[in-house]
């Protein structure tokens, strides 16, 4: 597809983006309810911090993966706990969100041979777990990670993101 | 006090509108992210905030439902007006006519000294599902010039108005929303 508005700052390759942090949009969609806002998110192997907030700006909810499991902070400080994110997002929205592999999609990462490429060898479309991925990118750099990332699982639910910014985060950068 | 000038301003406010600069620092204090555009309210309950650089968001408060486009994301959404607004700076300013009294019942107010050449009040919700910890007002003179927001995740989003106009005529199909075709709209 047409490339989106370009990024102002081009992203670090995907391959930079072991250990990341993001900036952008989102909208979760699940039949006629839909949640949206802006999404920060600093990920790294074994820990992963999501913070979720309005377009006003303030934050709503944030998820922290660790190896103790996840935890799902309110904006009224309701601290509710689960063995991992899948579980914790069941609970609470009434049907789980993949965020392992939301990782994986959000930064344009497939299992070789897999997902249709686009001329520059980046993915366009994957399908995995019941899952449809589409991608969006902002520049034509081949190594690019995607812009916009659309995950439909079947009819009724349905994330959109949409990164503003992506870093890439050195191994040793402290844990913010 | 400012609280006082806070009151007259809600008071002698029924429409307004300004250009905004908002800046989102998270608890870490890095990355800050800056966004920009121009925000329009009429009392009671209706708004247009519409974010221009760096991406275009537009979010649209007639009075019921509240509209959100975001053409990045192709997508409008529609919530009632209730819950949405919620305790957000647009809630303190597009808030029901009775000014102080919306005020009183939701927030008590502190003075909060003089800082970057303002004086500030500090407002901070009577409960908790305010969703925020508390809300700083900036004033010179009598003009509204900055409200800083401090969310319960050690956020902080500040907002700067520039030109401020207080009670224009405000064209009432900016308070209106009408999804262009092609995009898709979630409403509850």
């Amino acid at each position: 597809c047409a490339s989106l508005t370009p990024a102002p700052v081009p992203p670090p390759p995907r391959d930079a983006l072991a250990a990341f942090s993001l900036e952008g949009r989102f909208a979760l969609n699940h039949e006629a309810k839909s949640y949206s806002g802006r999404i920060s998110w600093t990920y790294r192997p074994n820990t992963s911090e999501l913070l979720l907030s309005s377009p006003f700006g303030q934050g709503l909810a944030e998820i922290v993966t660790d190896a103790d499991g996840a935890r799902l902070t309110g904006s009224d400080g309701r601290i509710r706990t689960a063995p991992d994110a899948e579980t914790l997002t069941r609970e609470v929205l009434g049907y789980p969100l993949p965020l392992k592999q939301l990782a994986d999609w959000v930064r344009g990462r497939t299992p070789p041979g897999s997902g249709r490429l686009d001329p520059l060898g980046r993915v366009l479309s994957l399908q995995q777990d019941g899952w449809q991925i589409d991608y969006g990118y902002g520049d034509d750099a081949p190594g690019s990670p995607p812009m916009r990332i659309i995950a439909r699982q079947g009819e009724h639910v349905e994330l959109r993101v949409f990164v503003d910014a992506w870093h890439s985060l050195s191994p040793e950068e402290a844990h913010p | 006090g400012a609280i006082e000038r806070l009151h007259q301003f809600l008071d002698s406010t029924r429409t307004l509108r300004a250009g905004f600069t908002q800046i989102v620092v998270a608890k870490n204090g890095k990355r800050p992210q800056q966004s920009s555009g121009v925000m329009i309210f009429v009392r009671p309950g209706k708004f247009r905030w519409q974010i221009e650089k760096p991406y275009s968001q537009l979010l649209v408060g007639d009075g019921e439902k509240i509209w959100i486009y975001d053409p990045d994301l192709r997508q409008v959404t529609v919530k009632k007006a209730g819950q949405a607004l919620g305790g957000t700076p647009a809630s303190l300013l597009a808030g029901e006519s009775g000014g102080k009294a919306t005020l009183e019942r939701n927030f008590s107010l502190r003075e909060a000294g003089e800082r970057e050449g303002l004086e500030w009040v500090e407002a901070l919700p009577k409960t908790q599902e305010s969703g925020f910890e508390k809300l700083r007002l900036g004033f010179a003179g009598s003009e509204l010039k900055a409200m800083e927001l401090f969310d319960n995740f050690g956020q902080t989003t500040s907002l700067y108005f520039e030109n401020l106009e207080r009670n224009p005529s405000i064209a009432p199909s900016l308070l209106r929303f009408t999804p262009p075709s092609g995009v898709d709209v979630i409403s509850e």
